[in-house]
């Protein structure tokens, strides 16, 4: 009987089903324009196909399943139809209201937008892919509120920004935690296709999950996963073009030798004697010989940036295919990027140069002498990424999941003059081109040999790009985790247990060559040769570092459910174990161990009050025992005033939350040294004992000084924010107010006696520094229509940090102290303007009890009025390094097929120091532009730059730290912007493709600023010229889906 | 039952992963060595006692290139960024302090007593060694540092009067660090007496280890120490009649204590004087050769002194340009120093024709004045003028490294060493701190402050001026020396002396303190001079100028400032008068 009944049914359903075979339909948006490219999935099923270019669809139905199609297309609520007995549908898909059904990655979870109420700022994976650069850190310059973004290098694969959220308010690490996927790990070289996400945590309640480690922000990279579907594939390829920034050129040689002269002159001595005149000669006739070029190997005139540089280039190519069904999902992705650095090292380009051409023109024997040396010492980068993401469903409600990344980095350069160390900045490359004067050196001696100047043998690039040598970095990063998510609702509904274990290790090694020739200098008068370094025959060596183990466990316990329609409530309760080795330094045998419990509660009623406490309970063995656990609460508060009953619905406001927070978070990240808490012994000086003195005994003291209370940061944070949302959500105002207070910041303590003798005490936490600020978000994104579309969204960020405490050594004058002053603020002299006369230098402050001063010196303000200018004048100048306020400007819009975006950034309120190779005259004989400027006793009144010296060094009065020498360092470029075009679908129906779009995009293209001769980003730290010059690109691209 | 089950799993992997976890942290660092494991170990034992030494200060160029007699009226540096000029002219400050053995010398007390507490308390096996010769060396060791810690104690001593006394190995975070105040200078002077004795007893009068420990600690040199100390204690600067400031100087100090101080004083310059080896014969004699003393190791008119490889970066520095590598010039003598020579038979020079002030000189006068056609050895002569034939020696002729005074030094320096050779040689430059020369000086001021030039009712066995004359008999000078003749009383004699210590002892840093303990500082308030030689066809004419009007002396730099952080972190410290 009920076999009967079955087959019954079975007959009945298969004729219907069988009648349904076909559903037809067409999809349009509210407005009745179709929809294009609208994935239509049978639901439940890897059953799908997508609306044509009239927004038609036609779906074979699988008759075993259920009856329903799923559509669903990017900026559109997905919609669910069920076509049982219809063989024709329209469907009207509703736009999605910005927002309203967005998810944001939060610590530990997700949540949705509307209802966050701390401060996360998140970005999307399509604002990351436009920017053409390696580091997805470049990429994130101007695109979040609160977030500083400073590139310091160039260098190919070393180019990186430094990031700070909300600026800094520690003097130790302020760099963000940051985690991808859920795990601790650098996203500096993560390829950016593989992203899905970023968000920015910024105030407490964000944060206080991470503890210990949570108070400089944290920073969430989601990579991207499968979805159900048809299987996607999408491949790029771009190709683009590099250029340094900023590169300045000394001047010319006559022009050097002439200010040689003067600044020589200016010292009373004698200009005909070259060790006067840093080995040049600088008479009449040698001008003449150097503005003639008749005699370059005696007299040269070396452009050495034109000689040297050359574009770079750079590729990236990706392949990603997703996918999936019900029960496996997956994303895997390669990706291949490699630039080329500015230098050519080719020695057959070389010698197309015009300078060195004219050498080889001249003699036979450098002609002979300069060849390739069949090595590529040239400086590039290449990078292999590969990401496999796959999730599988066990049961309905276990699912697994299995992420593997594989990085490989390789970076080249010429190997140093010093042999084959790590230091690559040592290499002092672009050094060389600002410090060395053109003529100080031929590139080449008559003889073949190579050539260069006595004292500064180091000097000659054309020796270190094509006869040094080069060495490989290479760089390994495996990272795995295993995740596993099980729905408890059989327990008890809304209740869910999840757990994930990473381990990931880090594997480099390096090898290399180095050679070097021997060095003349070329001696006309009895045509002699001076030998300088001595020749090093070829050698390779290599070597590797320890490798990097990390892991990290973590279990978690969640709930979310609605209780009675209005009370929504959920939460989690985690804890997680993150061990890390890193080799190197003293203890690195030890790993760094942490434990948490962490918890959180969200409730909100009726979506219009939101409530929210988290908390973290951290370990950390940083610190000595009974010192090494600590609690971090948070919570916030939300109310959604357009939700209220009493607020009319309006097209004009649509939508008002305001939320504040506050809580306390940590930093346990004191600088490189681990455990403060014990003391150390380190081996001293030396004596000399006995007739023939033996210092084979190396002295032994004590080192750092024990402190057995010390313990991490702790920042209590307050944070008040407005987000709204005007004019049927086209307009979106933003606003967040901070305010944070840093305590128990590490500090060398400054304020003992110094009769104790110690000669190292460990850091204390005595620093206190407070930081404040707010950030606006002013956006425009236009109605999504078919034809065109334009958005426009304006940030500024403003935050400024002051020291309350850091245990300053004392000083005789209040405006000598840094407390009270910023983090990294400039201390130095006020300059004074210049001495125009021997009467001012006698009727003025005395300067440092200096006798020797003349006019076109340099004049200090005498601040304490003590008739003498000494190191108690010295005041804040300028400001820190770190830009107070930065801002950006973005705009675009996308007209059938065609789009343009573009994003200014900028910043302001900060100081670069330009000191060195970089700012001063003659540090090592060169000279630029603004020299042209300097004080003459003709054109004392006009004069932007003391006298010139013989030498310009840190012991001249002339080139003491003031604010002479400070350069304003705001700036505004125009960091990205990107033109695209989407072939029609009409041209490529007949193809498997599904869209294919070109581009052009370009990065750091113009820059506005004041301080020229370096990018305004550079590290000051860089400024004696050890530094690669911060690059533009513009890059050509392909973009193809099937 | 599903449900209990699941319950279970989920409650049992909760827990076990929080306890389990506990362990993880109580990793502890295990790769870096203790006291314990030093102190323990032979040929580790040895190393922080060594340690100690490395804070003994002083040695040729140490403030910014130049010697510290640049900053008195015998010297100036060429070096114009030179830091000594701001000591020279007065622009110093508590925070800015020139010459500060304030850090320098509490580190080496800390070291010393850190090293001797841990030799006391930490057991030491040393192989083919007895548990009583371990004692003995552990014991010997420990004198040493007695005599380091008493040095420099003298150190702060001679340059802030009464300082903080540290007798104990502080940890971090003692409640006693912050209430640390200066004592006494009475009780300063009596604590080194007490280290330095300590010191006497411990130690033997040959270094341990023999020759290979020339230039440790040795009883001989904790007596110079004590010594010294109690001749600062009996000298005028510390003892001024109705001083109420025990902190700069004895209170309130009567003629018939500073006599009574002079008296201890001249009995421990005479225990140094007569201190005997084992063998009956004098452990301390003045070298044959003023010349060779400096390059000469070992030398036993050396009692205290800064240990150094053998170098050439003196020459290096204090060569006339001409000779050096690639400095020169360096701390050069001024025409005050030049005219404090004596003639060859003693009598004393009064300027007349500038052209002859150089011939029949004090024995010295050549070995330690370079000047315009002085030899240097087998490199030659050099000269100092401008006009015909001048050269990179010149006046003036290259900046920081030609003379700014028309003089040379060259003293101490080794005349072997040839920079124009590949390989130039190196020599030993022992920086001398106390020496024969010294004590029998300071022998002969004591005697004389207290018995007068002639008398030696001790039986110590050399008068006042017995003293003076053997050290101008090794100098060179014949018996035909005037130099004491008519000296009858203690004021005559006292110039003498002062004279003697002056061109004896020249840039050894020693007039520097002799001049402010004698209470001579109106000598730094002048300018100072220097001569100009010009050569026109065959003439040579000579001129002195002045080379520095800027020099500045005030009575409150007789003590220097104790450093501005002490006086800030702890108001307890009281500073210097008019600091």
């Amino acid at each position: 009987m009920r076999n009967i009944v079955l087959i019954l049914v079975f007959i009945c359903c298969s004729t219907v089903l069988f009648s349904q075979t076909r559903v037809n339909g067409v999809v349009k948006d509210e407005t009745g324009g179709v929809l294009i490219g609208v994935t239509v999935m049978q639901k439940n099923t890897l059953n799908g196909t997508v609306t044509d270019l009239d927004g038609h669809f036609e779906l074979k139905l699988d008759n075993t399943k259920e009856p329903v199609l799923q559509l669903s297309m990017i900026g559109f609520v997905t919609a669910e139809v069920n076509v049982e007995g219809k063989a024709n549908i329209d469907v009207i898909l509703k736009e999605e209201t910005i927002g309203l059904e967005e998810v944001v990655v939060i610590g530990y979870g997700t949540q949705k937008k509307v209802s966050v109420t701390g401060a996360i700022s998140n970005v999307t994976s399509e604002e990351i892919t436009n920017t053409p650069v390696s580091s997805v850190t470049n990429s994130l310059a101007g695109r979040i509120p609160g977030l500083v973004t400073r590139q310091v290098s160039g260098r190919p694969g070393d180019d990186g920004s430094q990031l700070f959220i909300r600026g800094t308010a520690t003097f130790n690490n302020s760099e963000p935690l940051t985690l991808v996927d859920g795990v601790e790990r650098a996203f500096n070289q993560i390829n950016a296709e593989d992203i899905e996400s970023v968000s920015v945590l910024k105030d407490a309640s964000a944060t206080a999950v991470y503890g210990v480690r949570g108070a400089n922000g944290v920073i969430l990279i989601t990579t991207k996963r499968g979805s159900v579907g048809k299987s996607k594939i999408g491949f790029t390829a771009e190709y683009g073009i590099t250029n340094y920034n900023r590169l300045t050129k000394a001047l010319d040689a006559e022009t050097t030798s002439l200010f040689q002269r003067e600044g020589t002159v200016n010292m009373g001595l004698d200009p005909s004697k070259m060790s006067n005149t840093s080995n040049f000669p600088v008479s009449e006739y040698d001008n003449y010989l150097y503005r003639t070029q008749l005699s370059p190997f005696t007299h040269p005139d070396n452009d050495f940036v034109e000689t040297f540089t050359k574009p770079g280039t750079q590729q990236k190519y990706n392949i990603n295919i997703s996918g999936g069904n019900n029960v496996t999902k997956y994303f895997v992705s390669v990706g291949y990027f490699t630039q080329q650095g500015m230098f050519e090292s080719r020695v057959s380009e070389l010698r197309k140069r015009p300078i060195i051409k004219n050498l080889l023109d001249l003699s036979p024997q450098v002609d002979a002498a300069l060849k390739d040396q069949g090595y590529d010492a040239s400086y590039y980068y290449n990078r292999l990424t590969a990401r496999s993401n796959i999730d599988i469903s066990l049961t309905d409600d276990l699912k697994v999941g299995v992420n593997i990344s594989y990085l490989h980095r390789k970076q080249n350069r010429p190997a140093t003059y010093d042999g084959l160390g790590s230091n690559a900045e040592g290499l002092r490359l672009f050094a060389s081109f600002y410090r060395n004067a053109p003529q100080a050196f031929p590139l080449m001696n008559p003889n073949g040999s190579f050539a260069a100047a006595i004292g500064v043998w180091r000097q000659n690039p054309l020796v270190t790009i094509a006869h040094t040598g080069f060495r490989s970095d290479y760089d390994n990063q495996l990272e795995t985790t295993l995740n596993f998510e099980y729905d408890l609702r059989k327990i008890f509904k809304g209740l869910s247990l999840d757990g994930r274990y990473a381990f990931d290790v880090n594997w480099s090694n390096w090898r290399g060559m180095q050679q070097r020739p021997y060095l003349y200098s070329y001696n006309p008068k009895d045509n002699s040769y001076l030998q300088g370094l001595v020749g090093v025959l070829p050698f390779q060596d290599s070597g590797n570092a320890a490798a990097i183990y990390d892991q990290y466990m973590e279990l978690a316990l969640r709930y979310s459910g609605v209780i009675g329609d209005v009370h929504n409530l959920s939460g989690v309760l985690l804890t997680n174990f993150t061990s890390t080795s890193s080799p190197g330094g003293q203890y690195s045998y030890v790993p760094h161990v942490y434990q948490a419990l962490i918890g959180r509660v969200n409730y909100d009623y009726d979506n219009k009050y939101l409530a929210e406490i988290n908390m973290g309970y951290n370990g950390s063995n940083r610190f000595a025992k009974g010192r090494r656990y600590h609690l971090f609460p948070a919570m916030s508060l939300g109310w959604v005033i357009t939700n209220e009953n009493f607020m009319p619905q309006s097209d004009i406001l649509n939508f008002v939350k305001l939320r504040t927070s506050l809580g306390q978070v940590g930093n346990d990240r004191l600088g490189g040294f681990s455990y403060y808490y014990k003391s150390t012994y380190v081996n001293g000086e030396s004596y000399s004992f006995g007739e023939t003195p033996n210092p084979n005994v190396v002295g032994l003291r004590e080192g750092r000084m024990a402190n057995e209370n010390i313990t991490w940061e702790t920042a209590t944070k307050y944070n008040v924010g407005i987000d709204t949302r005007w004019f049927d959500s086209k307009l979106s105002f933003s606003a967040d107010v901070f305010k944070e207070q840093r305590k128990d910041i590490l500090t060398e303590p400054a304020r003992y006696i110094i009769a104790s003798g110690v000669t190292s005490l460990a850091p204390e936490n005595l620093g206190e520094v407070t930081n404040s600020g707010y950030e606006l978000e002013l956006g425009w994104q236009s109605n999504r229509k078919k034809d065109f579309n334009y958005f426009a969204k304006i940030t500024y960020s403003y935050a400024k940090n002051k020291i309350i405490e850091m245990s300053e050594a004392r000083k005789p004058f209040d405006y000598m102290y840094l407390t009270g002053q910023s983090v990294g603020q400039f201390m130095g002299y006020n300059f004074d303007g210049f001495f125009n006369s021997y009467e001012e230098i006698a009727a003025s402050p005395q300067q440092f009890g200096l006798s020797n001063l003349a006019p076109g010196d340099i004049k200090y303000k005498d601040i304490n009025r003590d008739g003498i200018v000494d190191q108690n004048d010295q005041t804040p100048i300028g400001y820190s390094n770190l830009p107070e306020r930065t801002y950006s400007l973005s705009a675009g819009f996308d007209y059938k097929g065609f789009d343009l975006s573009l994003l200014f950034q900028g910043a302001s309120h900060s100081s670069v120091y330009m000191a060195g190779d970089v700012g001063w005259d003659n540090s090592w004989g060169n000279y630029f532009e603004e020299h042209l400027y300097r004080w003459t006793p003709e054109t004392a009144s006009t004069a932007t730059y003391p006298r010139f010296l013989q030498k310009s060094d840190g012991n001249n009065q002339n080139y003491y730290l003031s604010d002479f020498w400070l350069r304003d360092g705001k700036y505004l470029r125009l960091k990205n912007i990107q033109i695209g075009y989407n072939i029609p679908k009409r041209a490529i129906t007949r193809t498997p493709m599904n869209s294919v779009y070109f581009y052009v995009n370009a990065y750091n293209l113009f820059t506005w600023d004041k301080v020229k001769r370096i990018d305004p980003e550079s590290n000051p730290d860089r400024n004696v010229g050890q530094f690669y010059p911060q690059q533009n690109i513009i890059n050509f691209g392909l973009k193809i889906n099937f | 039952m599903k449900f209990n089950n699941i319950h279970k799993i989920l409650l049992l992997t909760i827990t076990t992963f929080l306890f389990v976890g506990c362990n993880y942290l109580d990793e502890t660092p295990y790769d870096w060595a203790q006291p314990e494991d030093v102190f323990s170990m032979e040929a580790n034992y040895v190393r922080p006692v060594n340690q100690a030494y490395s804070y003994i200060r002083g040695g040729f160029n140490s403030i910014s290139g130049s010697l510290l007699d640049a900053a008195t009226d015998d010297g100036m540096s060429t070096i114009n960024s030179s830091a000594i000029h701001r000591l020279s002219r007065g622009y110093v400050r508590s925070n800015s302090p020139v010459q500060s053995p304030w850090n320098n010398s509490y580190q080496g007390i800390r070291q010393a007593i850190f090293a001797q507490k841990h030799l006391t308390e930490i057991e030491l096996v040393l192989n083919k060694t007895t548990p009583e010769e371990v004692i003995g060396i552990k014991n010997t060791y420990i004198g040493e540092m007695y005599a380091l810690r008493a040095l420099f104690e003298f150190d702060l001593l001679k340059h802030y009067g009464g300082y903080p006394i540290i007798d104990k190995y502080y940890t971090l975070g003692d409640p006693e660090l912050n209430v640390i105040e200066r004592s006494s200078y009475s009780d300063c002077v009596n604590h080194i007496v007490s280290l330095s004795d300590s010191a006497i007893k411990y130690l033997d009068v040959a270094p341990i280890g023999g020759s290979g420990g020339y230039g440790r600690m040795t009883k001989g040199a904790a007596m110079a120490i004590k010594a010294k100390t109690l001749i600062f204690s009996a000298s005028p600067l510390f003892n001024q009649s109705g001083n109420s400031n025990e902190l700069i100087g004895h209170l309130n100090s009567t003629d018939e204590e500073a006599s009574n101080r002079w008296t201890l004083a001249a009995a421990a310059c005479a225990d140094v004087i007569n201190l005997k080896n084992p063998n009956g014969s004098n452990v301390y004699a003045l070298n044959s050769s003023y010349e060779k003393l400096f390059t000469t190791s070992p030398n036993n008119e050396y009692i205290v002194f800064v240990g150094a490889p053998k170098s050439n970066g003196l020459e290096n520095r204090q060569y006339p340009p001409s000779l050096s590598n690639n400095l020169g010039g360096g701390t050069v003598p001024t025409q005050e120093f030049v005219d404090a020579f004596s003639m060859a038979n003693g009598a004393e020079y009064t300027r007349g024709d500038l052209s002859v002030q150089y011939n029949n000189r004090d024995p010295r006068f050549n070995v330690i004045i370079g000047y315009n056609g002085s030899t240097y050895g087998k490199l030659g002569k050099i000269y100092t003028k401008l006009g015909d034939g001048a050269t990179s020696d010149g006046l003036n002729a290259v900046v920081d490294r030609s003379t700014n005074t028309g003089y040379y030094l060259k003293k101490f320096l080794d005349f072997n060493i040839n920079f124009s050779l590949a390989k130039p040689a190196n020599t030993f430059h022992l920086f001398p701190i106390i020496r024969l020369s010294d004590i029998l000086l300071l022998y002969a001021e004591a005697m004389n402050e207290v018995y007068g030039p002639d008398a030696d009712p001790n039986n110590f066995g050399l008068t006042a001026k017995d003293a003076v004359l053997a050290v101008r008999t090794r100098a060179g000078f014949k018996s035909d020396d005037q130099f004491l003749n008519g000296v009858t009383t203690k004021e005559l004699m006292r110039e003498k002396i002062k004279n003697e210590r002056r061109i004896e002892l020249s840039f050894e840093e020693q007039r520097y303190f002799d001049l402010r303990r004698w209470m001579d500082g109106d000598k730094l308030n002048r300018p100072v001079t220097g001569i100009r030689i010009v050569q026109n066809g065959n003439t040579l004419d000579y001129s002195n100028f002045t080379v520095d009007d800027l020099r500045k002396f005030s009575p409150h730099m007789y003590l220097h400032p104790i450093p501005l952080n002490e006086i800030k972190v702890s108001p307890q410290i009281v500073q210097n008068p008019g600091w």
